[in-house]
């Protein structure tokens, strides 16, 4: 299937076939209170095409987890399809639904929190082969092994408990788990923010020989450009439920078509002090506004250095467009993001 | 498919982590470490554990025949044949007291045993499924709560007639609520936890997520919730056995034994305070064992 019977708003062209997970339109609101709701996802669309990685970077609250969810079918979507290996994930329910959990895993930000504390990570990594019947006895535990292997952790710390590893080690195990059904995509939720700065490179890696160990093909949510930028060929910047900017990654950090990218590049700190004193801060005004009653017309025109409001920027909301080859941004003035901003 | 990871990968050549954070202390040692410094809780444990001696012995081995009319004078005070004295129809007190200790244990432990089931299971499936079937439940609950206890177990017992079995169905009756409760609140919190989703995310049923993740997570509560629903049963059961409802005569036990030396008080007060005694000592043993549970339990203890 071509991009051209996709939504205009579908970012890239796809590449010849079809790609491992298509997402269109998809929207998650959540009711809050009486008549109240928080549209955490509105209407996002993109493709992620197998053995690449794709960077989803926002704020805070931007609806990142969200959508990550939204992929693996953990939360149900309100509505537009997630059609993962030709299949739409949101049309099934039950056991169809949960065989597919075996191609799609996620890790998830907290590595104190997704590993059950009353069971050793023997059986927290063998767990998905014992809920899908592969393995059994002296097989799973020679699988087991092999895996706590595969992260760099000591096949014989089979039967610890988890809180007898550190931050770093937990989430290698929480790495194990996710690859023993050998999927084809994982969706890592934040799989480093919870930890120091040494340890993220070193779960970055070896996410990354992971990859081409096994084919693999991720989703790679983080709430800083600076972690994307090595491990992703692609980046999704997201705000308020929608998304800004898709580029491929390298591009985006030379240059930016959409003024929130442009400040989120900023608040990387150089290390170099000479430069850094050098450097101009661009400082967003106020806080991210409530994904309950977001701005009218493009959503970050309350927050934005070049919008004109009132004008066009609070009347209409941008469009995904491509600004350049295999450049995606949603801003009615992205000529003057070089320039301007 | 699952079998493609074959040789490891020859980028790691050493293991992350060599050194591990704490010892390696599973939930009942570590429970057990801290319970034994609890004094009061020990000596509770050492109590019951010679109750429970008693109990066994009693099924044995009785000084006389505990329901043996004439063995000694009636109302014949305490003395080296018969330590206990004997009651208004000539049995020996210390035997009855010791066969009394089985009815008691037997009702206490049974009773908890029915409200863990219940309590454990109908709390699991309202937290876990929600919404109207919460709804459902939380309701028969508040009405549950809203009928007076003792009025519940007093016409389940005239009901359903006077056995042990039947006895310790009233009284779980009227104390199930607080099990089903706390294993209601402890499943709506645990639901949200990451490690449940990480567990979906894995291809778990609700069955595995429900016996698997979310009960062994609640267990310290619930067992310390068990712990204090026997002593409740057993002075419930003792307060039926007052009324002339407990287990049929002339079968012993406490609460019984303590109605007959009410009414002989006038006479002589031996034959209330033995009974009145184990059955005071016994609650408290129990809730010195269950209030030192719920400390060693307590995830907020580091020690």
């Amino acid at each position: 299937m071509s991009s051209a019977t996709l939504p205009a708003s579908t970012p890239q062209a796809a590449p010849a076939g079809e790609p491992l997970l298509r997402v269109v339109d998809v929207k998650k609101h959540f009711n809050v209170g009486v008549a109240a709701t928080v549209k955490a996802v509105d209407g996002v669309s993109f493709e992620v095409r197998e053995g690449e990685t794709l960077g989803l970077v926002g704020e805070s609250g931007c609806g990142k987890s969200t959508l990550g969810r939204l992929v693996t079918q953990l939360i149900p979507v309100t509505s537009g399809e997630v059609v993962f290996n030709g299949v739409d994930l949101t049309k099934l329910r039950g056991e169809r639904l949960r065989q597919q959990r075996k191609q799609l895993q996620i890790i998830f930000q907290d590595p104190y929190a997704s590993l059950d504390p009353r069971m050793t990570i023997g059986d927290i990594i063998a767990e998905p082969l014992m809920n899908f019947g592969l393995l059994r006895g002296r097989q799973k535990d020679a699988k087991v092994q092999e895996l706590l292997k595969v992260v760099g952790l000591n096949p014989y710390f089979n039967n610890r408990y988890p809180h007898e590893f550190s931050g770093g080690q937990r989430q290698r195990i929480g790495i194990a788990r996710a690859l023993a059904l050998n999927p084809k995509l994982i969706v890592c939720d934040e799989p480093v923010s919870a930890l120091d700065v040494s340890i993220q490179a070193q779960i970055i890696n070896l996410l990354e020989d992971l990859q081409k160990e096994f084919h693999l093909t991720y989703i790679f949510i983080a709430h800083d450009l600076s972690v994307v930028r090595h491990i992703s060929e692609r980046v999704m910047v997201m705000y308020l439920g929608k998304v800004v900017e898709v580029s491929p990654s390298e591009e985006l950090y030379l240059s930016q078509e959409h003024p929130y990218t442009k400040a989120l590049l900023s608040a990387i700190p150089v290390p170099d002090p000479r430069i850094e004193s050098q450097r101009r801060l661009i400082e967003l005004q106020g806080e991210i506004p409530s994904p309950i009653n977001p701005p009218s017309g493009c959503r970050f025109h309350t927050r934005c250095p070049i919008a004109r409001a009132p004008g066009i920027c609070a009347d209409q909301e941008p469009p995904l467009e491509e600004k350049a080859p295999g450049r995606w941004a949603a801003c009615h003035f992205s000529d003057e993001v070089r320039t301007k901003v | 498919m699952a079998t493609t990871i074959t040789a490891p990968p020859t980028t790691v050549t050493e293991y992350a982590g060599g050194t591990l954070a704490r010892e390696q202390v599973s939930l009942w040692r570590d429970g057990w470490r801290r319970l034994r410094r609890n004094k009061l809780a020990l000596a509770a444990v050492v109590y019951l554990g010679l109750l429970v001696v008693v109990a066994v012995i009693a099924f044995f081995w009785t000084p006389y025949k505990p329901n043996a009319i004439g063995t000694c004078d009636t109302y014949a005070v305490p003395s080296g044949a018969h330590p206990f004295g004997c009651d208004e129809l000539g049995r020996d007190s210390l035997s009855r007291l010791m066969v009394g200790t089985q009815v008691s244990l037997a009702e206490g432990v049974g009773t908890a045993i029915i409200v863990l089931v219940v309590g454990v299971t109908v709390g699991l499936i309202a937290g876990y499924f929600r919404g109207t079937v919460d709804a459902v439940i939380s309701l028969i609950i508040n009405i549950f709560y809203g009928i007076p206890a003792l009025l519940v177990a007093l016409v389940l017992v005239v009901v359903l007639g006077q056995g042990l079995l039947n006895i310790m169905i009233a009284i779980s009756a009227t104390i199930w609520m607080d099990m089903a409760r706390l294993v209601r609140g402890q499943t709506l919190s645990l639901r949200e936890r990451e490690f449940i989703e990480a567990a979906r995310a894995s291809g778990a049923k609700s069955g595995k997520i429900l016996f698997g993740h979310i009960f062994p997570n609640a267990m310290g509560p619930i067992i310390v919730q068990a712990t204090f629903v026997i002593p409740i049963a057993i002075l419930t059961g003792a307060f039926l056995s007052f009324l002339g409802l407990g287990v049929p005569p002339p079968q012993a036990d406490w609460g019984g034994m303590a109605s007959e030396g009410v009414a002989a008080i006038r006479y002589v007060t031996h034959i209330v305070t033995f009974p009145s005694i184990a059955l005071s000592v016994t609650l408290l043993a129990f809730n010195f064992f269950g209030d030192g549970l719920r400390d060693a339990f307590d995830p907020r203890q580091k020690r």
